[in-house]
């Protein structure tokens, strides 16, 4: 699945037809609620979707209509902080980090795992489910930052 | 008199001032021995290289511990400089950047909430940072 919001309707609404079929797994289905509460396009299938996905994301996008209306300046002065704080997000970021030589201390259901090799194939994988857990954690960072730069944007033009 | 007073006063806060800036994370306990051993969890402490450790516990199905590191999670949330947090039908994720001996530490933290399975339940917690902040 497409990691950004930048989804057609039919695009999206192929995913919805996917996911009620449950045929998405669940990465795919946490990706397309997040895409749903921050998209802009609209149809009958995709606030079907939305209402069938839970109450938050219609909580966030409640929340993002009521942004609107706080006065633009403030706003700013929000996209100002949340840019610095989406350099820090980054900058946590480890690319392509792996376990070193050193045998990693692993235990399993309360028991050690002696062997090294199984060792470190456990701490390569929980490495690799690290770095997927912060991509996308910066991925929200990143689309909560463009969302608060288009309100800024909205509100600039208004005025 | 007065001078050993303000001496006092001067190595309290000093000393109070050390504890604040350098104390270790609450949520490092859940990486010792007594941790370890617990049935339902994986535990790895692993390093990439000499810049960087990584401390991390998986705890399914044990609601005690899972509430436990909630606790140190939100403990630890109070000294953090930068604070991410998504909420979806199905999980919750906390990653915190906390500053430990002049260093910039990660915690990670995120819950599972099992849909179809409303039994199970599935905690992860990960702290990484350059080995000096876990000294």
């Amino acid at each position: 699945m497409k990691q950004d919001n930048r989804l057609t309707r039919s695009q999206l609404e192929q995913l919805i037809e996917l996911y009620f079929d449950a045929r998405l797994d669940r990465d795919d289905e946490r990706r397309l609620a997040r895409v749903l509460a921050y998209t802009d396009i609209d149809s009958p299938a995709i606030a079907g979707a939305r209402a069938a996905m839970g109450v938050e994301v219609a909580a966030r996008r409640n929340r993002r209509r009521a942004m609107a209306a706080i006065p633009w300046r403030h706003i700013t002065a929000a996209a100002a902080s949340l840019a610095v704080l989406l350099s820090i997000a980054l900058y946590t970021l480890q690319p392509g980090m792996a376990p070193d030589s050193a045998v990693p201390t692993v235990y399993v259901n309360g028991r050690p795992v002696t062997d090294p090799v199984d060792a470190r194939r456990v701490a390569v994988a929980e490495l690799q489910e690290i770095n997927e857990f912060m991509r996308e954690m910066t991925i929200a960072q990143l689309e909560a930052y463009s969302d608060t730069q288009q309100i800024i944007n909205s509100n600039n033009q208004i005025k | 008199m007065i001078h050993r007073l303000i001496t006092l006063v001067l190595s309290l806060t000093f000393a109070v001032a050390a504890f604040a800036t350098n104390p270790r994370l609450e949520t490092m306990q859940f990486f010792s021995e007594q941790y370890r051993r617990m049935p339902n969890t994986k535990v790895v402490i692993t390093s990439s290289g000499s810049t960087h450790r990584y401390y991390s516990i998986s705890v399914s199905n044990n609601e005690k511990l899972e509430h436990a590191i909630e606790k140190a999670v939100q403990n630890d949330r109070a000294r953090a400089f930068n604070v991410v947090e998504t909420y979806t039908t199905d999980r919750t994720s906390i990653v915190l950047n906390i500053q430990v001996n002049n260093c910039t530490v990660s915690l990670g933290y995120s819950r599972d909430h099992d849909s179809d399975e409303e039994d199970e339940t599935y905690v992860k917690l990960f702290v990484s940072g350059p080995p000096e902040a876990f000294k």
